[in-house]
């Protein structure tokens, strides 16, 4: 991660990116931790990120969230790239297995979140097109109808049944053995 | 569209709602089909969403491991449902009553000479064949039928022509249909709209292989191999059945019963070749399976008293005959286990309830049990008595489960049913 004050602060510099959020917050970030977005790839390969990214879907709130877990997200990327043969094997693999335990912890606690900003979350990870960050958060709401009745469900996301009695009848007696 | 929004307490701020794109990347992350079904109950937009075929295709690519619903006997017994304390159960059972698996449909033979006989089933299909009798006429060509016990539809395969017989088996060619065996290839992505179903034989001098192509419509030459070009000998008074095969990365195995080898076919290659066995290996019945990373599993049953099955990861076919190589340690819950440290080998006992325990399957990282008492045992197959059970042994944690019981039929060769859910089901024929 690039750290100020650094003998190559230059270099560092020149690829940082600014982030500007729906509420005129902006943040810094290496082109690192932005490219996670395939959106704002896409923007640093058109040449389009001078004076900073506007991105008016996304709340300061949530976009810190977001770079939060991107700048997590791109040092593991870039510890796997430069894992060289430095290590034994052995100790590779050792080095390696510790560092994922870590990033499912860092990925654990980042979803400890409420309902409205795991909502925000997805919403952004789409936007910004940030495949592993979707996939986090979707599978987040996907293990929370575990072992869930339909009305606790509907109960938990609000969502309003527009099914008749009978065709919830129907749905029982086709799939009776995932209601038993 | 259902609105669906999580729930607010308090001063949050405005929920959010998702767009119907994400509602799907959502629902087609969750874990089982049974609690899909429940999600799928609460309203109608996700009802539609989850009865659309392409919504049911793309999570059975992300959730590949199909639901072990059953095993198919021969006809006389039909399907065995997975019993409860099985978690599918309940599945197994709604299954069973939406499927078809009694045979009735498919065209009447002569009740002398044969039964149908499920040989193989792959992705809601079922291979079944015309089985021959002792006296029947060996001339006549096997028949194979592909039939999808959802909708009853079926489809005949041609016979092999004999153009494409006659000048492997020369002078063998009317025993082709003695040893004749058929199964779907496993290989390569037939899962929507075709399928492959390879067809061998065997006789004294050599095995034979032919090739189905749903694609084509019709039969190709395989291959064919001379068991003394193997290093192998044939013996005599085998039985189709003791010939259950095991399948890892494109090969097909099958323990050459006799000998200290494994007959292989490469798939791809179309050819047949043999792998060597740690010594003393003769009577064992060996199974391979894939244990992830390139790497096989081996289970080994040894027939001494009590007898046990062994299981061993190998880095690659060619360790498997490797004796002390490269072997993984698991430790088994069951109370029997013997762990030999030094060979880090993990030894399993059969269930408790049997002294005997066979290796009748191998499909789909589970190897198929049979346990039963010595006494019943008569020279084809085994006769089993009322008590005597299937029981699964899943490569991937090594646990032993009952699966349900033989209804007290002779058990010849079984086939385990992997399945969805009727719901989840795609139309095959």
């Amino acid at each position: 991660m690039a750290s100020a004050g650094s003998g190559d602060e230059k270099a560092a510099a020149a690829a940082m990116i600014t982030l500007i959020s729906s509420d005129n917050e902006k943040f810094e970030v290496t082109e690192a931790t932005a490219t996670l977005s395939q959106t704002i790839r896409h923007m640093i390969e058109d040449g389009c990120t001078d004076g900073g990214v506007p991105l008016p879907n996304v709340t300061s709130k949530i976009l810190a969230r977001v770079i939060e877990y991107c700048k997590k997200h791109a040092t593991a990327a870039a510890g796997e790239e430069g894992s060289s043969s430095s290590f034994s094997d052995a100790a590779f693999l050792e080095v390696d297995r510790a560092f994922l335990e870590e990033l499912e912890e860092f990925d654990d606690a980042f979803l400890e979140v409420d309902r409205a900003t795991l909502f925000d979350l997805i919403l952004a990870a789409n936007y910004l097109d940030i495949k592993g960050l979707l996939n986090l958060t979707c599978q987040k709401v996907a293990d929370s109808v575990k072992g869930k009745t339909p009305e606790q469900i509907r109960e938990m996301y609000n969502i309003v049944n527009d099914l008749t009695p009978e065709e919830e009848a129907e749905i029982r007696r086709e799939t009776q053995w995932a209601f038993e | 569209m259902g609105q669906v929004q999580p729930v607010l307490r308090g001063r949050d701020p405005p929920a959010p709602s998702l767009p119907e794109p994400l509602i799907e990347e959502i629902l087609v992350r969750i874990a089982t089909p049974r609690d899909l079904v429940r999600a799928s109950a609460a309203c109608t937009y996700f009802r539609r969403l989850v009865a659309n075929d392409s919504f049911i295709r793309r999570y059975r690519t992300l959730h590949p491991s199909q639901l072990l619903l059953g095993i198919l006997s021969p006809a006389a017994v039909g399907f065995l449902q997975a019993e409860a304390p099985n978690p599918n159960a309940s599945v197994a059972k709604a299954f069973d009553r939406k499927a078809v698996f009694s045979l009735d449909y498919l065209p009447p033979r002569e009740p002398s000479s044969g039964d149908w006989s499920p040989r193989d089933a792959r992705d809601g299909r079922l291979l079944i064949m015309f089985l021959l009798s002792e006296e029947a006429d060996f001339t006549t060509l096997p028949e194979l039928v592909v039939a999808d016990p959802l909708t009853r539809g079926c489809t005949m395969l041609p016979p092999i022509p004999e153009s494409i017989v006659a000048p492997f088996l020369g002078a063998d060619w009317c025993v082709f249909a003695e040893n004749f065996d058929a199964f779907f290839d496993p290989s390569g992505d037939y899962e929507d709209a075709h399928f492959r179903v390879i067809g061998w034989t065997r006789h004294r001098t050599l095995a034979v292989a032919f090739v189905y192509s749903s694609h084509s419509g019709t039969w190709t030459a395989g291959t064919r191999a001379f068991w003394s070009d193997l290093g192998l000998h044939y013996e005599y008074g085998m039985t189709p059945d003791d010939w259950w095969l095991s399948y890892a990365y494109g090969c097909f195995y099958w323990k050459v019963p006799g000998n200290n080898k494994l007959l292989k076919l490469d798939v791809n290659r179309m050819e047949f070749s043999a792998v060597g066995l740690p010594p003393n290996h003769e009577l064992r019945e060996v199974a391979v399976a894939e244990a992830g990373e390139g790497r096989f599993g081996i289970v080994i049953r040894h027939r001494d008293r009590p007898e046990y099955l062994r299981y061993s990861i190998r880095q690659n076919e060619g360790e498997i005959s490797n004796e002390h190589l490269m072997e993984t340690a698991i430790m088994l819950p069951s109370a029997g286990e013997i762990c030999n440290e030094h060979l880090m080998e993990t030894t399993i006992l059969p269930p408790s309830a049997y002294d005997k325990c066979r290796i009748v399957a191998v499909a789909e990282g589970y190897i198929f049990l049979l346990g039963y008492q010595s006494l019943s045992r008569r020279t084809r197959g085994v006769c089993t008595r009322e008590s005597s059970a299937f029981y699964t042994l899943e490569i991937k944690t090594l646990k032993v489960e009952r699966f349900c019981w033989t209804r007290g039929g002779l058990c010849g060769r079984i086939v385990p049913y992997f399945g969805f859910p009727p719901f989840m089901s795609l139309r095959r024929i």
